[in-house]
């Protein structure tokens, strides 16, 4: 087995025996379960807050399978994105901070092999538990929703991974880049909250991976959405972040 | 002390380019942090199967020297070879062949020795049996057979050891330790410093520490680091040779408050020192007072009991080099 597979298969190992696991896998798992739940529960809640104070009245239509989607994905847009801002900072730096990073590189492992290995795991975990999230989330809603239309909710849950992906890679490199776990999570919140501001400018939003992130909902309607440069600079900038990463990696003193 | 090392070990003049039979060495290597130099043109040679000693107190340069050694840390200037290899250079190739122990190793806690040792015999891309039977081999020396318990509930000494361990797990031809005793109990002092003795005459061993004991014990030649420049290279006897500060004789007679008066006033004498009925002479010439000195005892009248050269200890030469450069 070579040193690459003999820490790909360390990185699994550590994903199901450690906190790794209930990060992003639990935290998806449990947003799955809750948002039909909370989408279901909604306008009793409501109701329930109006009766307490006379005079106010509530009309709220009936919820359906597409809110508890709409619901799910905009809890994937928010909460997950930023506990894989978080696992993401840690990617490297909690190996340099335990001093783990030292033992294993001072073997016939390249800093490059490093990297990539972590990523690959770091971006396994996230296909799993988006793909576990997503499955959860429509048997869920389809107990108690009955069956709605699928196909829009599974489009725009794709689109949201080939971005959350490409946040991942972009933490993986700050992860590299920067000495601690703290500041790389900092920056990595900074620029999400820049590609935020970026779906507010058409021509911005249209030709970069903040398209991604403003074409959940209209997919979810089943609209068409021009996604090729979206897609596109998404995959660019995944690619670029790890070469990146790599590059930061190298020049690293340990 | 491993003797043939120790012969084969003795400081060699500066080469050219890196020595095939040198297992480490270090030529004008400089490191710079901003405009703090933690090492200051260090030329060292270390010879193949020696067990190497490098000394220096907290914050001589030590650890980066290690640190470049093992590939972690890059040189400002100067050059590093390993294995007649520059380290920079050679990356994998060098790496396959050295053991490191940092001076506090970190595990993965959530593994159990026997787990972590397979771990690192994976990345040197062991085959199955070798790596069965390293890791039963390693884990034995170690002391840590049949410990099941993960490496976070491990004691500071296991994890020591474990570190050992698992630097030697690819058989390598050259080990880096650094500190590897250093905030252990004396009996896991003993257990690593026992584990490095065994190696002896089978792969050279780098060794960095400030406790001069364990250097005694193990080590056949030594360097002395000080503000990241290397001041002395020998092996111990030599060191003790050259740098001790005076040299000094025991005295043993029947009547030692007499003896001190009839030297105190002798012009080779420097220093006399009384411990119960032994006397210890610090001399600034030892053959003049080893001839001269049965002739003063027999002048004063007195019985001569004991007189023998008393050896400078490693810790005397130590602050003879560095004690009184330190701020």
């Amino acid at each position: 087995m070579s040193a690459f597979s003999t820490f790909l298969g360390k990185e699994r190992r550590e994903t199901f025996r450690t906190w790794r696991l209930w990060i992003l896998p639990g935290i998806t798992l449990g947003l799955a379960l809750l948002s039909p739940v909370l989408t279901r529960l909604t306008p009793e809640l409501l109701r329930a807050t109006a009766n307490s104070q006379p005079g106010v009245v509530i009309h709220v239509p009936p919820p359906t399978a597409r809110d508890s989607y709409v619901q799910f994905m905009g809890n994937l847009g928010q909460l997950v994105i930023i506990a894989v801002i978080i696992a993401g900072a840690a990617t490297i730096a909690a190996e340099r901070r335990a001093g783990t990073a030292v033992l294993v590189l001072t073997k016939p492992i390249s800093r490059a092999g490093f990297v990539v290995a972590k990523a690959i795991s770091q971006l396994a975990v996230l296909v799993c538990a988006t793909v576990l999230g997503v499955a959860v989330c429509i048997a869920t809603t389809v107990a108690l929703f009955g069956a709605g239309s699928i196909a829009p909710f599974v489009a725009a849950a794709a689109l949201w991974l080939a971005f959350a992906a490409m946040i991942l890679l972009l933490m993986v490199m700050l992860s590299a880049a920067m000495r601690s776990q703290a500041p790389a999570v900092g920056a990595g919140i900074g620029l999400w909250i820049g590609l935020l501001v970026f779906t507010g400018f058409p021509l911005i939003r249209d030709h970069s991976p903040a398209g991604l992130m403003a074409a959940n909902d209209a997919t979810l309607r089943g609209r068409d959405v021009a996604l090729l440069w979206p897609l596109v600079t998404t995959a660019i900038a995944g690619a670029v972040f790890l070469a990146a990463a790599i590059w930061f990696f190298r020049r690293r003193e340990l | 002390m491993n003797d043939a090392g120790a012969a084969a070990a003795v400081t060699v003049p500066p080469a050219p380019g890196p020595s095939a039979s040198a297992a480490v060495e270090l030529r004008g290597l400089t490191k710079l942090y901003g405009r703090k130099a933690a090492l200051d043109g260090v030329d060292l040679t270390v010879a193949s199967g020696a067990i190497f000693g490098f000394l220096g107190p907290n914050g001589a340069g030590k650890t980066t020297t290690l640190r470049i050694l093992a590939g972690l840390a890059r040189p400002t200037a100067g050059s590093a070879a390993v294995l007649g290899r520059d380290v920079l250079a050679a990356g994998n190739q060098i790496r396959s062949q050295i053991g490191f122990l940092p001076d506090v190793p970190g595990f993965y806690g959530w593994m159990t020795a026997a787990e972590f040792l397979r771990f690192a015999g994976g990345l040197f891309d062991l085959d199955d049996a070798t790596l069965r039977a390293r890791v039963a081999a390693l884990l034995e020396l170690a002391g840590l057979a049949g410990v099941e318990a993960r490496i976070g509930a491990f004691s500071r000494g296991m994890k020591q050891r474990l570190g050992v361990a698992q630097a030697l797990i690819n058989a390598p031809r050259l080990l880096l330790l650094d500190e590897p005793t250093s905030a252990l109990d004396p009996i896991g002092r003993k257990d690593v410093l026992d584990m490095i003795a065994a190696l002896a005459g089978r792969t050279t061993v780098f060794f960095s520490t400030h406790i001069l004991a364990d250097v005694e014990r193990v080590c056949d030649t030594v360097a002395v680091l000080d503000h990241g420049r290397v001041v002395a290279q020998d092996t111990i006897d030599g060191l003790k040779q050259r740098h001790g500060h005076g040299q000094r004789l025991l005295v043993e007679v029947d009547d030692p408050a007499r003896l001190v008066q009839a030297v105190a006033a002798l012009p080779w004498v420097a220093l006399v020192e009384r411990s119960g009925a032994t006397l210890r002479l610090t001399v600034s010439d030892l053959p003049t007072a080893e001839r001269a000195l049965p002739a003063v005892i027999a002048a004063a009248g007195l019985g001569l009991r004991r007189l023998e050269a008393d050896e400078v200890s490693l810790e005397e030469v130590f602050v003879e080099l560095v004690g009184e450069r330190r701020p």
